[in-house]
């Protein structure tokens, strides 16, 4: 323990020297690691979810045409601007989303293609989904393995879809079977994950004492839990491999060299003190630090869930009090298919905001966006039926060069969306020969 | 010099004895279940098949059985497939027959004899197929939860008070927020943990009072006030005299913050670690800051984290007596046992004593936990702070009339646990505590002034019990109107802990246009009924919520909706009927033993941290009784739950049963 602490000190004085950067729009990726990686002109691959619940009116919805020549579908017109950076799909499904609880089944099994066991508490068993395959292949370059963030924490009381825990509808990101990957809702929190010591006033040595007393720390409780683990049966060893597995990642995230990012990294951003009531803000604040964490390669893979499945929020601001959910299941009336659509709306324009600042993001030559694969849509179609046939699916972005946006792509029927998953997965450098319930890698998404 | 503490060495030595971390010991897991395999039986007779035609495959049986439940069973071979796929929906099956829910009223009805014969096949069938085990398993290792660690780091610290609201939050099962399964660690938790530990730390620092007599730099200790490590500042000592300092801390926190007693090795450990990581800064033991280290590590450590239970190496037996005393302090205190709990533990004698154990825990102010931490749960009192009332609609509705809704509801709870009063006053109280705003709201005349008082409804029969709160009415309406299925399914999940199953997909909300020209959602529900596929959860739903609708969506006591009058009459699928609001309430109160069944079912499921299963029956069973038999106080419901088998015992551990698959 002690060799390791005394490098580690050494490694923080050889470090603690900030190189002022230019921010922003010229800015390359910052890690020692990355810099050492990549090749000159050369930018890695970056791969963020972006989830919505409870479906969408799919008159609206859909888009027409098919090629390059499409007409976006009314709710996606906000996307007209980077028309040339999309693919739309039609007819993905995820079959294995079907269950007696469908909100609580459609969430884990969007980015695993694999049902979960039906329990209200005891015995959970969801899968482990594509964004950790990625974060576990490709994490060890970057500080954040991945990140998990949200704008809904989902239910805290009461009962959700009848017989289903909670955990099922409210996470979307599995690190295995048995344990979520929360995502983090409170921008103050996920502000101090990011850039914690550089924009608070903190100095360096404050902020290197406590990196170093929490890795003396992790390295005494590891012994610890592994004490525990020698003793306890295979049930109760995941929660130990949980705890070791947490204590792993900390570790690699303290270790990483420091970012050194000149002041206002945060372009300009002040660190959030409260969750903010409105959708478009808390949003717009969780999109920013994303996009920053992208830019400075504190990450490569991310999900983003704009809300929890079934969940309930009202959203006045769009001028009616009546929830989400409720909505959702209009029952064909057209009062409530109009509020349904102003919320996918609303929803889809602030996902524009997130695309556009990547495509403002110059990356070598191109953009920021060039070099991701930024998939946007959830695990319902129609919300009213809670049908899995024909989900709505975008995906943005060149990834680096592997896709060819700008189409629209009409797929057989009931094409398994773990088909897209895999080949994104395959992009970002984890190779599967399957995933869930995929056939086969997606052919056509270059030209 | 008074620095070796005999119960710090009693301590010491007992753990030597029990502690099985301490020992290394390994156990076996590989016990067989009793029923893995099954042999062909002869428990589905002909006589059961005959029944179960005579009463039930009409309605479940056939190519689209009601509810999709057939009961017509081919072979022996084919019940034991089906209860192996779905154990649940039999345990339904039993519990609805038991009640005499099933058949319903209007078909023909089984003698008790008969009754009896199906009652004891199912029975046969499901012990058969989950296992003769007496109760269900609880987890060996439990994370606290975010209101568990908050109150054990207050206590722990001797706090006033300690938010950790920076932690994630923690996910819902079975209505509660600590089940054990769900209680999973990422590397969210453990960053936050380490940042929570510091500001403990930054908290500790700032509120502790210096202590002359620890401060006196001759080496000579005495005890600190309180116990608890009490810092000081500006006093370097020699390296060797500062170690055993930070050791006399140690030897007072260690046990606390672990919760049970800790080996000499244990605290050799933590000063290992102090002098190594103290080292990293180039300092030796000053002693603040090593004290603050090792209990800041103290803090993130999974002895603290999570509680660890001891298994047996075979069958049952009880769980040793620190054990039991945190598994009392988590229950009723939401918190970690105090010194009169861990003295007990320690000479053994705590469970002989926990009877008045209880009744003095229940009058600490600890207590209140089992208001804001099981109550609030139980109640899904947490929807009342996203309660949206359309305020064109409901302009009397404002934040202040928000909190006092949820403060009537608190101190009604807490008025029947401090009182010891009977819990069939959630039920049929006449009395609720009021201020001048609440009383306004509800048309209770006398009432002036902010401050909350007990109130005597017995000329009020608008209200009374926690059905008529407005928290309740609201929490359980959309924004824009009442939801008699909203307020019938809250009914069920809470009051009767019999939640109905989620409706099917494609089913759009109520009709408000339809509503309004027909004359009201009453109606519109009546129209919904009629349609078969609905009709068998609806009418167990409706009655409940449609006998409320004298209350609008914030609780206010109306007679029209519309230019229509209200109708709250209706009938119970069991065919009793009620007339209005008033009569509806007399049937409510008749529902005792159900009502009694689901308390004691949600209590139980907050006591363990875990769901109930099939094997759990006959203990709520009896705890049932007890309880009756003692007037349906609240202390004996708790006293029968911590009696009971599920609270002393553990199991060893058995093969891990019956995942449906």
């Amino acid at each position: 323990m002690i060799h390791r602490l005394i490098s580690r000190r050494a490694a923080l004085k050889s470090l603690g020297v900030t190189i002022a950067l230019p921010f922003l729009e010229s800015l390359a990726p910052f890690t020692k690691l990355q810099a050492a990686e990549a090749a000159p002109g050369t930018f890695p691959r970056r791969m963020v979810f972006v989830y919505f619940p409870n479906g969408v009116w799919m008159d609206a919805w859909k888009s027409t045409g098919e090629g390059a020549d499409f007409k976006l579908g009314p709710t996606l017109s906000a996307f007209e601007p980077f028309k040339s950076q999309m693919l739309v799909f039609s007819n993905f499904a995820d079959k294995n989303a079907k269950g007696g609880g469908a909100h609580a089944c459609t969430m884990p099994a969007y980015l695993s293609g694999e049902s979960i066991y039906k329990t209200a508490g005891n015995d959970i068993r969801a899968a482990k989904t594509c964004d950790q395959l990625i974060a576990d292949k490709i994490g060890d370059a970057t500080r954040f393995p991945s990140l998990e963030l949200g704008c809904d924490f989902g239910q805290q009381d009461g009962f959700c879809d009848t017989g289903y825990s909670c955990i099922y509808q409210t996470n979307l990101s599995w690190k295995s079977e048995t344990t979520p990957a929360p995502k983090e809702v409170n921008p103050r929190i996920l502000f101090d994950r990011l850039f914690a010591g550089v924009s608070q006033g903190e100095t360096s040595i404050v902020q290197q004492q406590r990196e170093a007393m929490n890795l003396s720390i992790l390295d005494f409780v590891r012994d610890q839990a592994r004490e525990i683990d020698r003793v306890v049966n295979a049930a109760d060893r995941r929660r130990m491999d949980e705890y070791l597995t947490s204590i792993r990642d900390l570790e690699k995230r303290i270790q990483a060299p420091p970012l050194n990012l000149p002041k206002g990294v945060a372009g300009g951003m002040e660190r959030p003190t409260r969750v903010p009531t409105l959708f478009r803000d808390h949003f717009r604040l969780m999109a920013d630090m994303l996009v920053l964490a992208l830019q400075t390669d504190m990450t490569r893979v991310a999900s983003l869930v704009m809300a929890t499945e079934g969940n309930r929020r009202s959203y006045p601001e769009l001028g009616f009090t009546e929830e989400h959910h409720g909505v959702s299941h209009h029952g064909g009336k057209p009062d409530l298919i109009e509020k349904f659509t102003k919320i996918n709306e609303h929803h889809a324009g602030e996902m524009a905001y997130f695309i556009d600042r990547l495509s403002k993001v110059r990356e070598g030559e191109g953009t920021l966006l060039d070099n991701c694969m930024i998939s946007y849509g959830g695990g319902m179609a129609d919300g009213n039926r809670h049908a899995h046939a024909d989900i709505p699916t975008v995906l943005f972005g060149k990834g680096g060069g592997t896709i060819t946006p700008g189409r629209r792509i009409v797929l057989p029927e009931e094409t398994p969306i773990c088909n897209l998953w895999l080949s994104l997965m395959d992009r970002m450098g984890m190779k599967a020969e399957r995933f869930g319930d995929s056939t086969g890698q997606l052919t056509g998404l270059t030209v | 010099m008074k620095w070796h503490n005999t119960l710090l060495a009693a301590l010491i030595a007992t753990a030597a004895s029990w502690g099985p971390l301490a020992r290394g010991e390994t156990r076996d897991t590989t016990l067989a279940s009793p029923a893995t395999t099954s042999q062909a039986r002869t428990t589905f007779t002909p006589a059961v098949a005959t029944l179960l035609d005579k009463y039930c495959t009409d309605c479940h049986g056939g190519d689209n059985p009601k509810n999709n439940l057939s009961l017509e069973f081919a072979s022996e071979q084919e019940v034991q497939l089906r209860l192996k796929s779905d154990s649940k929906v039999f345990e339904h099956v039993v519990e609805r027959i038991r009640d005499g829910e099933m058949p319903p009223k209007k078909k023909l009805q089984p003698s008790d004899a008969e009754k009896k014969i199906l009652l004891t096949w199912a029975d046969q069938e499901l012990t058969s197929v989950l296992g003769a085990r007496p109760f269900g398993q609880v987890a060996r290792i439990r994370r606290l939860t975010r209101v568990e660690y908050a109150n054990t780091v207050r206590d722990l610290l001797y706090f006033d008070d300690f938010k950790a609201e920076d932690l994630p939050p923690d996910d819902i099962g079975y209505g509660f927020n600590n089940i054990a399964d769900l209680l999973t660690v990422s590397t969210s938790h453990l960053e936050r943990y380490l940042a929570t530990a510091e500001l403990a730390m930054a908290q500790l620092d700032k509120t502790a009072k210096v202590s002359t007599n620890w401060a006196a730099a001759d080496g000579t200790y005495s005890e600190p006030d309180n116990g608890v490590f009490l810092p000081i500042r500006n006093v370097k000592l020699g390296f060797n005299n500062n170690q055993v300092r930070v050791r006399m801390v140690l030897e007072k926190f260690l046990p606390r913050a672990y919760r049970r007693p800790v080996t000499p090795a244990e605290i050799d450990q933590v000063m290992e670690f102090a002098r190594l990581s103290l080292a990293q800064e180039g300092e030796s033991f000053i002693r603040p800051k090593s004290a603050y280290a090792t209990l800041r590590a103290a803090l993130c450590s999974p002895y603290f984290l999570y509680r660890i239970e001891t298994d047996p190496t075979n069958g049952i037996a009880p769980i040793n007596e620190y054990e039991l005393a945190s598994r009392l302090s988590y229950f009723l205190w939401s918190s970690m046992p105090d010194d009169e709990l861990f003295g007990l533990a320690e000479t053994n004698q705590l469970r002989t004593h926990q009877e008045e154990q209880i009744s003095r825990m229940l009058k600490d102010p600890k207590a209140r936990a089992l208001t804001e931490n099981f109550a609030e749960q139980w109640l899904h009192l947490g929807g009342l702070k996203k309660a949206a009332p359309d305020p064109k609609l409901f302009p009397a509705f404002d934040e202040q009339l928000r909190q006092d809704m949820g403060e009537e509801t608190r101190r009604f709870v807490t008025h029947i646990i401090e009182g010891n009063r009977s819990i069939m006053e959630f039920l049929n109280a006449d009395y609720t505590f009021l201020n001048e705003r609440l009383a306004k709201h509800y048309g209770v005349p006398g009432v002036s002034g902010e401050e909350f008082r007990l109130v005597k409804l017995d000329k009020q029969r608008q209200r009374g019990g926690l059905l008529t709160q407005a928290s309740i009415l609201t929490l359980s309406s959309p924004p824009t109107r009442t939801s008699p299925v909203k307020r019938g399914v809250w009914v069920l999940e809470t009051l009767f802990n019999n939640p109905p199953s989620p409706p099917p997909a494609d089913v759009p909300p109520l009709d408000e246009k339809a509503a309004g020209a027909t004359g009201s959602v009453r109606h519109v529900l009546e129209i919904h009924r009629e349609n078969a596929q609905c009709a068998g959860c609806h009418s167990r739903i409706d009655p409940y919520g449609l006998a409320l609708e004298n209350y609008n969506a914030i609780g206010i006591w109306r007679t029209k909706e519309g230019d229509h009058y209200i109708d709250s009459s209706g009938a119970f699928p069991d065919g009793a009927a009620f007339k209005n609001v008033a009569e509806f309430r007399e049937l409510l109160n008749g529902k005792q033993a159900k009502f009694r069944k689901a308390f004691v079912e949600k209590l139980l499921i907050f006591a363990m941290g875990r769901g109930l299963e099939y094997a759990d029956d006959r203990t709520v069973r009896e705890i049932c009784s007890k309880v009756e038999s003692q007037g349906d106080r609240f202390s004996s419901v708790i006293l029968a739950i911590v009696e009971s088998d599920l609270f002393q015992k553990r199991q060893a551990q058995a093969t891990n049963l019956a995942k449906g698959n």
